[in-house]
């Protein structure tokens, strides 16, 4: 099963997200998949999506 | 004939190939927006993410914010400048319907009293069955907004939207007919402002004789309107709202929303184009403070989409092609430059007055010039309210104003006061009365009515629409103090009050405004003060009290400039004060059973005063403001006849509010100096936490001798500290605070106090 969490695509806020819920994909019942990146001119890298399958 | 067939057989060639090329040429891709409210701002990450990536948008369609977004964009307004403007404070502060204090003009403004809150007196609203006002959110700073952002583009398109930057449509609920409007043509500020009229929050306009509210109420996402409008081949629609759930039994809220807005159907038939659903969390309506998070994730949402956009959409528009037809649009924009204004909904006098105030006998004004004098003639809330549309007129190149008043009521009551841990309750009562004519006039009348001060007294104030500006006001005011002995915080163990002060006076001023923030005052009054005390704390209910009348007349000026953002408890602004008086008067003492002397004492006093003060906070660093307090007062000021009665003639430091209820000898000096600190720590929007410490220098402090006489000590022999920490909630109708207080002093250095409301007294005749 597939599915994902998002990081509420916003700038610089959805890095936090992020690392928060790659903290909760340690757990051994998701796997992280995949996750977008998006660059925001002039201001950065955001994290978009983060993609996880079930184990 | 040779060269014709060759040229015949080219053309046969490239005809598949032209034929291939001409639908995606000539494909119309219009650009849907939803309404929103607040979460509307997505649509310019929208855009934006288009335009980096070629995608054209020939036309627009847009409900409520969608119309608003659609219309900077087909004004001309960059996707930058639209993030900078949403994400703003002034923004922020224009929704809310508060006017910024650097706006309101501080001449204008009523003394700092204990008002809570303010009714308008009218005797048809008191018969009327209807009590609900018709807006929650003053709209006085938003229409200005629209206008100066609108007028100019309405001046190129005169009132076709087709000849906007991209031709827009957007629509408005007629709630008369039930039924949305399509509007395409007429004042494009106006238009805009009807369709963004969100029920309740925003009073409803007029255009072409109906009602006008958000379209949002009929059709939220607006795409048969851009199919039967525009007809066009492709459809981006973007969608940053949704139905209402279904009602609760206990929710008013969501009952009225389920009533007011028909459902609609957020959708995109997937032959005709694609849908952008940005993933935004829930807000306020009118909630802006996540505008940049928003416009993130309109523009996340269309890269996740883009590849679809693109499929659809074979031509392609460079970023630097949007960007010179914006600026061939922008270039037909004629500047804001107003030289006439013209008034309906008031008399000629009146008419004449506002007219004349804003144009202060000038030929024409720039915006900001206009900007300054609009929002300074809102401040004393003489018109309940107003709405302005710019009219440009080609052959003078100038924009005319047109506003439409609904004049506020003549009789306002205001009700307020304190209610304290400690024996400082007050209640307090205003009425204000209103009248304008070719002038301005009003009278005002108060009382504060408790066990520490009572006071009643009367203002009057008349303003004059001339080049140079000036008001006069004169005050008659009778106020009592009444100190009490006890320091008991919770419950009241009342001994005989030790010290009564009694000050009646009328002043008389002629006042200039120096800038939005600043005046000047010039002028003085007469007084009369009496105090009752015993210089002993040993006495009994048979005892009479020292009596100290001064009788006195003082004259000079006063300068300020003052924005901070509250009456008490401010977190942001500054003040300064410059104040130089010349005081003369009578000092006349009558003994009392206690005291050393037995005969009356009378004699002549006179003295200069000046006093400087300044009061800052900086700009905040993430929640914590910082602030700084400075203040120095010099006066030839001589000594009275007793220690007490010369403590009490002293002028006071009094930066803490309940410091303002205390009776501290410590605190009071005819010349000293204080500096102070402060750190305000903000927990939520409304609730700070606060940090104080001052210290005071008096240069000689007044020390009382053994036959309760009074004499100057040495040259900066002592100082004292005074400290305080605060949580105040900046409550709709007042502070709550809740503090402890410090003072350096022999006996109660410490207090703790909870107030809601203000702390706050008439002006004193000497101050």
């Amino acid at each position: 099963m597939k599915g994902y969490f998002t990081a509420r695509d916003n700038f610089p806020q959805s890095i936090h997200h992020f690392d928060l819920l790659l903290i909760l994909h340690s757990t051994e019942v998701f796997t992280y998949h995949d996750c977008e990146d998006f660059h925001f001119p002039g201001r950065g890298i955001g994290k978009g999506r983060l993609y996880w399958v079930l184990n | 004939m040779h060269r014709l067939n060759i040229r015949l057989l080219a053309f046969l060639l490239i005809l598949p190939a032209v034929c291939a090329i001409l639908p995606a040429a000539g494909q119309k891709v219009c650009l849907v927006l939803s309404g929103g409210g607040a979460k509307g701002v997505s649509h310019i990450g929208v855009i934006r993410a288009l335009e980096e990536n070629g995608i054209p948008i020939d036309c627009i369609a847009g409900t409520s914010m969608g119309a608003l977004i659609g219309g900077f964009y087909a004004s001309g307004y960059t996707t930058q400048e639209m993030a900078q403007l949403f994400a703003s404070r002034d923004f922020q502060m224009w929704i809310s319907g508060k006017m910024p204090s650097y706006y309101e003009a501080y001449f204008k403004k009523e003394e700092p009293n204990a008002t809570w809150f303010e009714i308008d007196m009218d005797y048809e609203r008191i018969q009327s069955t209807s009590i609900l006002p018709t807006n929650l959110i003053s709209p006085i700073m938003l229409d200005f907004m629209i206008v100066e952002k609108f007028a100019p583009a309405n001046a190129v398109c005169q009132g076709n939207f087709d000849r906007l930057m991209l031709p827009l449509r957007f629509v408005a609920a007629d709630v008369a007919e039930n039924k949305y409007i399509i509007i395409r043509e007429g004042d494009l500020a106006v238009g805009l402002r009807a369709a963004t009229t969100y029920p309740f929050y925003f009073r409803p306009i007029r255009m072409k004789g109906k009602l006008l509210f958000d379209g949002g109420m009929y059709n939220n996402f607006p795409i048969d309107v851009a199919l039967e409008e525009f007809n066009p081949d492709v459809i981006i629609g973007s969608k940053c709202a949704g139905n209402y759930e279904a009602p609760e039994e206990d929710d008013v809220i969501s009952q009225l929303q389920n009533m007011l807005m028909e459902n609609t159907v957020y959708d995109v038939p997937p032959e005709k184009g694609v849908l952008i659903e940005p993933e935004l969390r829930s807000v306020n309506v009118v909630d802006f403070s996540r505008s940049q998070e928003f416009i993130d994730s309109g523009y996340v949402a269309t890269l996740r989409k883009i590849d679809a956009i693109k499929a659809f959409i074979q031509r392609r528009f460079p970023p630097d092609s949007v960007t010179r037809k914006r600026e061939l649009f922008n270039h037909q924009k004629p500047p804001l430059i107003f030289n006439n204004v013209e008034v309906q909904g008031l008399n000629e006098d009146q008419a004449q007055f506002v007219s004349r105030s804003l144009m202060r006998k000038r030929d024409s004004m720039t915006i900001n010039e206009l900007r300054r004098e609009y929002f300074k003639l809102q401040t004393d809330k003489l018109f309940e309210y107003v709405f302005p549309v710019a009219l440009y007129n080609e052959t003078d190149g100038c924009y005319k104003l047109n506003l439409d008043f609904k004049k506020q009521k003549n009789l306002t009551l205001q009700l307020g006061g304190n209610l304290s841990s400690s024996p400082i309750n007050e209640a307090y009562f205003g009425a204000k009365f209103n009248l304008l004519s070719s002038f301005y006039f009003g009278i005002k009348a108060s009382t504060y009515i408790g066990r520490f001060y009572s006071a009643a007294q009367i203002d009057l104030k008349t303003e004059l629409p001339t080049r140079l500006p000036f008001y006069l006001k004169s005050t008659i005011s009778f106020n009592q103090w009444d100190y009490f002995e006890t320091s008991t915080i919770f419950f009241e163990d009342k001994d005989p009050s030790y010290l009564v002060e009694t000050e009646n006076h009328v002043d008389f001023y002629l006042g200039f405004p120096t800038g939005t923030n600043a005046k000047l005052d010039l002028g003085g009054g007469i007084a009369r003060q009496r105090e009752d005390y015993y210089q002993t704390n040993q006495f009994s209910s048979n005892d009479t009290a020292d009596r100290t009348y001064f009788d006195c007349y003082s004259w000079g000026g006063i300068y300020e400039i003052n924005t901070l953002n509250a009456k008490t408890y401010p977190s942001s602004g500054y003040n300064v004060l410059l104040s130089l008086r010349f005081i003369g008067g009578d000092e006349e003492n009558i003994p009392g059973s206690t005291s050393n002397d037995t005969d009356f004492f009378y004699q002549r006093h006179h003295w200069w005063k000046f006093r400087a003060k300044y009061e800052t906070y900086f700009p905040p660093i993430g929640p914590v403001t910082l602030g700084i307090y400075t203040e120095a007062l010099l006066s030839s000021q001589p000594l009275f006849n007793n220690y007490v009665s010369s403590v009490l003639a002293a002028p006071a430091f009094q930066p803490i509010p309940e410091s303002k209820t205390l009776f501290l000898p410590e605190f009071r000096a005819y010349n000293y100096a204080a500096l102070g600190s402060r750190v305000v720590y903000k927990v939520l929007k409304n609730i700070h936490f606060r940090l104080e410490g001052f210290a005071f220098f008096p240069f000689q402090e007044i020390l009382e001798q053994p036959d309760l006489s009074a004499e100057m000590g040495g040259l900066f022999e002592s100082h004292y500290f005074l400290g305080s920490a605060a949580t105040v909630y900046q409550s709709p109708i007042g502070p709550v605070s809740l503090s402890v207080n410090y003072y350096d002093r022999d006996v109660d250095r410490f207090s703790f106090i909870v107030n809601i409301g203000y702390i706050l007294f008439n002006k004193r005749a000497l101050e």
